[in-house]
């Protein structure tokens, strides 16, 4: 009840701390904000990388088997915060085996997310294959603390490596569907458009980042996993393909529709440090 | 929300941190304190529950109307910073929050006075013995509780203009609520704070709302109905949780029923099985985390 009361607490608080974390950043925090537990709020370097989560062939919810040829992203910046990202549902995810990471958090904040602190970031924007391997993106920067989410961001129109297979999209994904006599050739591809949060911004809130007191310069690897964004994928109405190579999968199609929905599931982007 | 904000982040953060400055290091643990006090905790379902969700609340017209809502409340932990439990209320309490007023839960006297910040409860399903009535809970409620093994269940109707669906559902999900916050005298508190000879009274408050929104993650999540109505498969007037677990999201618009970071949630049946774990709160809008066990 009071939504209205209760959103405005919530960007109140959420606006707070952003505030107090970007200054964090640039400035050293006074004694009052030091833990007694950890050092906070010692700048530090975070090297980035990206790279496919899980395989590039798996199976989804619908038991179709799923190979990946090609996973082209389009990414913008990464924002760490100090939140820790929703409570999971339940234990009968099909997502779980496929997705470690989305379960590994004890709690959050009921029924909507709330950053908390900002503890780091990387700007650059960039473009690749997940599956070529791992790619190594600009060096973000942040401050020590326990890092526990993250924002991911798209980015259109793409820079780098890919921009110009990508076109206009930001993610392109080929690959093929098996499912017992059946074999898909597949293209999906999400615009900017398709990418959108409830505020109709091209980024992703409530990422896992798996728990972790930063104190130190490290590694940020970040994990796109395209296997959430297919689980839930039927392909039974997917065109054939005629020659074995991949067909455009229309936008009304259920397996787009999934692959869309996919997109913007949070446990399809995961972050981890190491020192 | 963050790309606009490092320039006036800065500026107010400085300016924020330069104002905390003279204030001192208050840990607002209260431990220079003496004597003893009182806490009690309450329950209130606001008028949401006892009276209805308006159709101004709703993004597409519904309105709702609740004729029953159970919900176990219990496990009340009253414990300082170090974990030290003060007060402890181990059983839980069955409430019909359509019965209007605030209801008593339980209340501790003679507890040291000092603040406690670590205060968590729960929803949670539970076996008969443990379970006291709230007013005007019969004991039918309680068995249908138990049998069913729910830590919550409604009954009501959603309608506009002419169409109306009643639903009865029952969910069954622990759900621990720890290190709970909310507003008192205009200040944001964790936990509660015993003065002596005083008594701090704080109301588990039960969002009834919560239900239909169309968002697990979004504070911008809105209030809907026509998906929940459409579910009706078999068109006899009522919405089962079985046909809403028969919608998958996938068929819903890409713009609503949002799961953020929610793992299996892909139909409707699962996604108001996951917004049952949220209706609990805290002195009004304040809130818990949830987790898995406390």
């Amino acid at each position: 009840m009071h939504r209205k009361l209760r959103r405005a607490l919530t960007i109140g608080m959420s606006t707070l701390a952003l505030v107090v974390g970007h200054a964090a950043i640039g400035t050293a925090l006074g004694a009052c904000d030091v833990d007694p537990q950890t050092t906070t709020g010692k700048r530090i370097v975070l090297h980035t990388e990206a790279t496919l989560g899980g395989t590039a062939e798996f199976t989804n919810a619908f038991q179709w088997t799923i190979h990946i040829d090609k996973a082209l992203v389009s990414t913008g910046p990464f924002y760490y915060f100090s939140g820790a990202p929703i409570v999971t549902a339940d234990n009968r995810t099909p997502t779980r085996d496929l997705n470690p990471f989305a379960i590994k958090h004890a709690y959050a904040h009921p029924g909507h997310y709330v950053p908390g602190e900002t503890l780091g970031e990387m700007l650059e924007s960039s473009s690749f294959d997940l599956v070529a391997g791992v790619t190594p993106l600009a060096d973000g920067d942040g401050i020590t603390g326990v890092y526990r989410s993250t924002q991911f961001h798209w980015q259109a129109p793409p820079t780098g490596p890919a921009a110009a297979e990508l076109g206009a999209n930001v993610v392109l994904l080929e690959g093929t569907a098996k499912k017992d006599a059946l074999i898909k050739h597949f293209r999906l591809v999400g615009g900017m458009a398709d990418v959108l949060d409830p505020e109709a911004l091209p980024q992703v809130d409530g990422c896992t980042f798996t728990e972790f007191d930063v104190q130190s310069d490290g590694k940020v690897t970040a994990k796109i996993w395209p296997s959430i964004w297919l689980d839930q994928a039927e392909f039974d109405d997917v065109p054939d393909s005629p020659d074995g190579k991949p067909v455009d999968v229309p936008a009304d199609n259920r397996a787009a529709k999934a692959f869309v929905r996919g997109l913007k599931k949070g446990q399809a982007y995961t972050f981890e440090f190491t020192e | 929300m963050s790309r606009s904000l490092p320039m006036l982040a800065s500026i107010l953060g400085l300016t924020a941190l330069s104002a905390l400055a003279p204030l001192g290091c208050d840990d607002g643990s209260g431990d220079d304190a003496s004597g003893v006090g009182a806490v009690e905790f309450t329950s209130w379902g606001e008028e949401y529950i006892e009276d209805k969700i308006p159709a101004e609340q709703f993004a597409d017209g519904y309105s709702v109307k609740y004729t029953k809502f159970l919900v176990m409340v219990g496990s009340v932990e009253v414990a300082d910073a170090d974990g030290a439990v003060a007060a402890k209320y181990g059983t839980y309490t069955l409430f019909n929050h359509t019965v209007a007023g605030v209801k008593p839960l339980t209340s501790f006297k003679d507890v040291p006075a000092k603040a406690y910040t670590k205060v968590s409860y729960e929803l949670a399903p539970t076996t008969a013995d443990k379970i006291t009535l709230g007013p005007s809970v019969t004991d039918a409620d309680r068995d249908l509780m138990v049998s069913g093994k729910f830590h919550l269940y409604v009954e009501g109707t959603i309608s506009k203009a002419a169409v109306s669906k009643s639903f009865k559902w029952g969910f069954g999900v622990p759900t621990p609520l720890i290190d709970c916050k909310g507003e008192k005298d205009g200040k944001e508190v964790d936990g509660v704070v015993v003065t002596n000879g005083g008594t701090d009274t704080v109301q588990l408050t039960i969002h009834g709302d919560h239900l239909f929104y169309d968002d697990l993650q979004s504070p911008d999540a809105k209030l809907r109905g026509d998906s929940i109505v459409s579910a009706d498969a078999d068109m006899n007037g009522e919405v089962t949780l079985a046909e809403l677990g028969m919608v998958s999201l996938v068929d819903l618009p890409a713009n609503q029923y949002g799961t953020g970071a929610a793992t299996a949630v892909n139909d409707l049946g699962a996604f108001v099985t996951f917004l049952s774990r949220t209706v609990g709160h805290y002195r009004g809008e304040g809130e818990c985390f949830i987790t898995e066990s406390k």
